[in-house]
């Protein structure tokens, strides 16, 4: 049962400051209203309670007045048979007189004329038969003797038959020598003034006589039993302030004659010593306290209930942009800067998200500065290392390369003279051979002919062999003389040259020089030279033996391919020159078995060769390499796909930079 | 008067229904010795009572009413049938009284009696009935004498007085004996006729032979009462007796009790009893209002001048 209110507040008031608003207004409107209500209550109380008893005690006075009132006109109609002259009339006119005055006093019930004498002259009654000059002897009768004494005499109250109250009312007459005229009234009338007299909605009022003995009261039947009051605590504080004469008959709270609680209030009697109560139920009083009790709570109740709707709604208006706010933050903080936060409020709230706003704008664009910055930066390095590690690549090669010519050449120039000697002495040999042959056709006819046919035979073979000796050595000669070649510096003089031609030329010789070779050398050749490549500073000699060596080896692949391929393959050279901004290219192309990746990096090392052995040196592209980078300052590249093609790049400066030396 | 009653009924009747919009419903039973006509004067000031108390009969209020027909024998008879009904509340009037009151049956029972219920030993005191029953005394017998002297206060010279008087009327014997007390008093002979039926009421009109007519109020004179004024007014007769309803009829003298406050009286009983109060917690009352009438066009009828002394004593002349 807890948790659902709870439940249902958290529903309504989001935790935190909501919460802390709507409970500071709660609170507040709860203080107010309490305090508000109990004054309130407080002062309606004693308002209700000094009124009520402000009314009872005029009531109680007014009801004391109209008994007074009740007794003082039968006083005042006995008051015609006192008179002085009275005493003159007969007994007969005294008879009637009495008679009109019982007819005109219904309390009166008998009626008693007493002489100067204290003797009973007449006496009449409703109820008993009248009685004329009995004489009967009343002198010490307090009827008489009192009221001869006081002129008025109020005699105790008495119950005939121990039921009906009635009191004695004897008044002396005017005159010297008075008689008394005395009546017996039956209270029982005083009833109508009890009755009449109304007292709130429910209160009432009762008479008793300085005994406390109920006189009148609403219910007739109290009084017919002689009921006895004097021990109920207001009729005996009454009793008591009667007889002191204290007190002033404020009005207290009781246990009424039926056991409720009253606000009863009293009033003595003048001259008669009778007490009037007034008495209110407490409840009654209570009931304008208890309305504005009630009204007190509900308002309470509405109120806290506004209170909560009012502080939670303005708590909500005030909370809901910062949770905004608060989230945008967070957003922001996450890195979300494209987010922005939606607060429409003209207040500070509003402000402080218009200027988390600006911070979330300035700080995207700065990043987004900073990487374009970034990726500029990394664009630029990722070159600048390419550009690097192909440098080094390349310095690497070089180096590579450089000390295998210098290799190379160390070995060509060692085994270039024990080569001289054989090929010199083979020379040599052979023209011995031609001497002996002369020799020996000298002295033919001499020599057995057989003889003679065996050592010619026999010089035949020698020359063959010193032939083949002289053409090995020859060969071996040659490629000495390549070794060599890397060790060389440039040979003749670099000068401006039309590369374009220098390109038709390479690949002229070269085709006629494979057609030489191969008779059935079939090849389609393509030129796409670009005439605005021009001049260009080259060793025209050197650079015309790299296209050569390029032409050919693309001429051997295609060829080979075609000898391998089916009879629809078409060899195919293509080369191109292209003008570049500084740089000249040339591109040797050929569709033919094209270059594997693991032979791919060693094609420029020295005696590195694909063909069968004799029929390459294995120093062509090692030579070409050589020629290109290091004369000529260029770069020689290759790109190449197993099976389908190859192509060379050669790439010359056009002004002829200064080639590299070698050490 | 009658105008009055009417005008002030609906007056009497709309307050309280106001006041008290809702009552439960009641059964009430009434029972007399004598026949309906005996309580006709009466039931105006019962209702108008009752309706003071918000009891309207035939809409919150029944009230089942039982007449002996002048039969005392079938007082317990129709006790029984009125106890088995039941009622709440059983009213009881007239020579009904001491039977059912003696019975003690077992539901309130509120009488009114013309006697002394004391003297009549209904009752040990005024202000302590016994338990279960309570009610109203007409001190009918105490007012005899008194009438005796009105009739002397009209003729000083009567000497002959005749008494009409139902014997089966409680407390009958006690009227008598006062009656002739004061009849010795005031030197007068008094002569009495019991009169239980139509008929020894017409015996009694041939009897008598007297100088005035003093009648014992009870339910069966009442019912005849106009017959028994016919008859005094025929012999120039001054009649006298307790209740208005004779002088209205024709009597020359009434003097007793206002009985529309007894029987407003009688309602308030029933209408405490109603709400819980037991009966014996209310003390038996006595009249407080005592109404002297003279019916002067009877006067004037019989030729009889009426002193000074009773018409200053009247409070009501009929003219």
């Amino acid at each position: 049962m807890r948790t659902r209110p709870a439940a249902l507040l958290a529903a309504i008031l989001p935790a935190g400051l909501a919460r802390r608003f709507a409970r500071a207004l709660v609170a507040l409107v709860t203080v107010a209203l309490v305090a508000h209500g109990a004054v309130n209550m407080w002062l309606s109380y004693t308002e209700a309670t000094v009124a009520a008893v402000n009314v009872q005690r005029e009531k109680a006075l007014a009801a004391a007045e109209r008994v007074a009132q009740f007794i003082g006109e039968i006083e005042s109609q006995m008051g015609w048979t006192t008179r002085a002259e009275w005493a003159r009339v007969g007994l007969e006119q005294r008879r009637y007189d009495f008679i009109r005055l019982l007819r005109q006093a219904p309390p009166v019930t008998e009626l008693l004329y007493i002489d100067g004498a204290g003797r009973e002259q007449l006496r009449l009654s409703r109820l008993e038969p009248d009685v004329l000059g009995s004489g009967l002897d009343l002198a010490q009768d307090p009827r008489f003797a009192r009221a001869v004494e006081e002129r008025v005499w109020y005699g105790p109250v008495y119950f005939r038959r121990g039921s009906e109250p009635y009191m004695t009312l004897s008044i002396a007459h005017a005159g010297r020598n008075p008689g008394v005229t005395s009546a017996g009234v039956n209270l029982k009338l005083v009833w109508d003034v009890v009755t009449a007299l109304r007292v709130g909605r429910a209160g009432y009022a009762y008479v008793t006589d300085s005994e406390g003995r109920l006189i009148a009261h609403p219910d007739m039947s109290l009084v017919l039993r002689e009921t006895d009051l004097s021990q109920l605590p207001q009729v005996a504080r009454a009793i008591g302030e009667a007889r002191t004469g204290a007190g002033d008959g404020t009005p207290q709270s009781f246990a009424g004659p039926d056991g409720r609680a009253v606000l009863s209030a009293h009033a003595v009697i003048p001259r008669l010593g009778w007490l009037v109560f007034v008495e209110l139920p407490r409840q009654e009083v209570l009931d304008p306290v208890l309305v504005t009790l009630t009204q007190t709570l509900a308002l309470l109740g509405f109120s806290v209930a506004l209170a909560l709707l009012v502080g939670g709604w303005l708590a909500r208006r005030m909370v809901v942009p910062i949770r905004q706010l608060q989230a945008g933050a967070q957003r922001l903080g996450e890195g979300d800067l494209d987010q922005r936060i939606p607060v429409a409020s003209q207040d500070e709230i509003g402000a402080l998200a218009e200027r988390f706003n600006i911070m979330a704008a300035r700080i995207q664009d700065a990043q987004e500065t900073l990487e374009a910055k970034v990726v500029d930066r990394t664009r630029e390095l990722a070159r600048s290392l390419d550009e690097l590690r192909a440098t080094q690549d390349r310095l690497v090669q070089t180096e590579k390369l450089a000390s295998l010519g210098q290799l190379t050449a160390g070995i060509a120039h060692e085994i270039k003279n024990p080569l001289n000697f054989v090929n010199n002495f083979s020379t040599l040999s052979i023209e011995l051979l031609t001497e002996l042959e002369e020799t020996l056709a000298a002295a033919g006819p001499s020599l057995d002919p057989r003889l003679m046919a065996e050592i010619t035979e026999l010089a035949g073979l020698l020359r063959g062999n010193l032939a083949k000796v002289v053409s090995h050595g020859r060969r071996a000669d040659s490629i000495v003389r390549n070794m060599l070649a890397h060790s060389r510096e440039g040979v003749g003089e670099r000068r401006m040259v039309d590369l374009n031609s220098v390109v038709e030329e390479a690949l002229n010789l070269a085709y006629h020089g494979a057609r030489a070779e191969r008779p059935g050398f079939n090849i389609t050749l393509e030129k796409a030279l670009d005439p605005s490549v021009g001049q260009v500073a080259l060793y025209p000699q050197e650079f015309t033996r790299v296209l050569l060596n390029l032409i050919g080896n693309g001429f051997h692949a295609a060829h080979r391919k075609g000898l391998d391929g089916g009879a629809d393959f078409q060899p195919t050279l293509r080369i191109a020159t292209r003008a570049l901004a500084e740089q000249v290219e040339v591109r040797v192309r050929d569709n033919g078995t094209g270059i594997p990746d693991a032979v791919r990096s060693h094609i420029f090392e020295p005696f590195f060769t694909t063909k069968p052995a004799g029929e390459g040196t294995g120093l062509g592209l090692s030579l070409s390499h050589d020629i290109v980078v290091k004369q000529h300052g260029g770069t020689i590249d290759v790109a190449t796909r197993p099976g389908e093609f190859t192509e060379f790049v050669v790439t010359l400066p056009r002004d002829g930079a200064p080639a590299e030396r070698t050490a | 008067m009658k105008r009055r009653d009417l005008l002030a009924a609906p007056l009497l009747a709309a307050a309280p229904a106001v006041a008290q919009p809702s009552r439960p419903r009641a059964r009430i039973g009434l029972l007399s010795a004598q026949r309906a006509a005996s309580m006709e004067p009466f039931m105006p000031a019962l209702r108008a009572g009752l309706a003071e108390a918000a009891l309207f009969e035939g809409r919150n209020l029944i009230i089942e009413a039982r007449f002996g027909d002048d039969d005392l024998e079938r007082v317990p008879e129709l006790m029984a049938e009125l106890v088995r009904l039941p009622v709440a509340v059983l009213l009881v009037q007239g020579a009904a009284v001491p039977p059912v009151v003696r019975a003690r049956p077992p539901v309130p029972v509120v009488f009114v009696l013309s006697g002394d219920p004391v003297a009549a030993g209904l009752a040990p005191s005024l202000a302590r009935p016994p338990a279960g029953v309570t009610g109203l005394t007409l001190m009918a017998a105490e007012l005899n004498s008194k009438r005796l002297e009105l009739l002397r206060d009209l003729r000083p010279s009567l000497r002959r007085v005749a008494v009409i008087a139902n014997p089966d009327h409680p407390g009958e014997a006690l009227e008598r004996t006062q009656t002739f007390a004061m009849a010795d008093r005031l030197g007068m002979h008094v002569t009495v006729h019991y009169t239980r039926s139509r008929a020894e009421l017409e015996a009694a009109f041939a009897a008598i032979d007297a100088e005035a007519v003093s009648v014992f109020a009870d339910g069966f004179v009442l019912q005849n009462r106009e017959a028994i004024a016919g008859f005094a007014i025929a012999r120039r007769m001054p009649l006298i007796s307790g209740w208005r309803a004779f002088a209205e009829s024709g009597a020359l003298i009434s003097y007793g009790p206002r009985l529309t406050e007894t029987y407003r009286r009688f309602a308030y009983f029933v209408d405490r009893i109603l709400r819980g109060t037991a009966p014996e917690d209310l003390p038996i009352e006595r009249p407080s209002v005592f109404e002297l009438v003279v019916n002067l066009r009877t006067a004037a009828a019989i030729g009889v001048e009426v002193p000074a002394v009773l018409l200053a004593r009247a409070d009501r002349l009929i003219e």
